[in-house]
């Protein structure tokens, strides 16, 4: 039933559920070992460490997801911490899409990451316009 | 371009706060969208219910329906005490009328007893 509920919701909250998992396998993938941050266009970062970046992006994610797979079956129970990762991720989308302009301006080199992240931002901000009127409407 | 700092931190810090006040500004705008005008426009003439637009127009014409009504059913309620009085005296009337009959017939079998005897 749970699960009935969920994929239910999914449709009108994949663009959530995107830019969750996205960050959550973001910060994933930078608690990898390997030295993601070598790469030039994370050069901006570097100053920040790689592992600290990691766990905060992968923790906001994760809380993220856990938010809608709990708000998805319980509709009143975790809308604040959905509101809450909104404008988290959204910041963070935008602050890394400034960071990859900083990058460019140590390297020279332009990454696809720059335009990708000020658009995922705009794409959270468009999420949170939802998740308040979701939680007017229901909570 | 190699050996800059890139962007200065400030900048990023100015960045984060636009961000959130953003963020906060669209959490504003969806929270407004779902839950309606709740409080009236400044000219007082006109205020939003939910999704229905009601003027003052409306509502004075209501005003004076429902105040017509209750007119015609005071009016109505007069009649019908007045009838429910001319009902009762009408009663009171058959009551006595028929106390008469009964006075009259005990008064002729009077009469028609002392005739009997003085035969």
């Amino acid at each position: 039933m749970i699960t009935g509920r969920i994929v239910e919701r999914f449709r009108e909250r994949v663009s959530e559920w995107f830019c969750a998992g996205y960050l959550f396998i973001w910060g994933a993938s930078l608690l990898h070992p390997s030295a993601a941050f070598s790469a030039p266009g994370y050069a901006f970062f570097r100053k920040f460490g790689e592992n600290d970046v990691g766990w905060t992006l992968a923790g906001i994610g994760l809380l993220w997801l856990l938010g809608l797979i709990v708000n998805g079956s319980r509709q009143k129970a975790t809308s604040t911490i959905r509101l809450c990762c909104g404008v988290v991720g959204s910041v963070t989308f935008g602050l890394f899409g400034m960071g990859f302009v900083g990058s460019y301006y140590i390297t020279g080199i332009l990454s696809a990451g720059l335009g990708l992240n000020f658009l995922l931002s705009l794409l959270a901000l468009y999420c949170l316009y939802w998740i308040a009127v979701d939680k007017r409407t229901n909570g | 371009m190699d050996g800059s700092a890139g962007i200065p931190e400030w900048v990023m810090w100015v960045g984060a706060a636009i961000g959130s006040m953003l963020g906060a500004l669209v959490i504003r705008l969806g929270w407004k969208s779902a839950g309606g005008e709740k409080s009236g426009p400044s000219d007082g003439k006109t205020f939003t219910l939910d999704a229905a637009l009601v003027d003052s127009g409306a509502v004075r014409l209501l005003t004076a329906a429902i105040e017509a009504h209750t007119m015609e059913a005071v009016a109505h309620r007069s009649e019908a005490e007045k009838a429910r009085q001319i009902g009762y005296r009408m009663v009171e009337a058959v009551n006595s009328c028929a106390g008469e009959i009964e006075e009259l017939r005990r008064e002729i079998g009077d009469l028609s007893r002392e005739i009997a005897r003085s035969k």
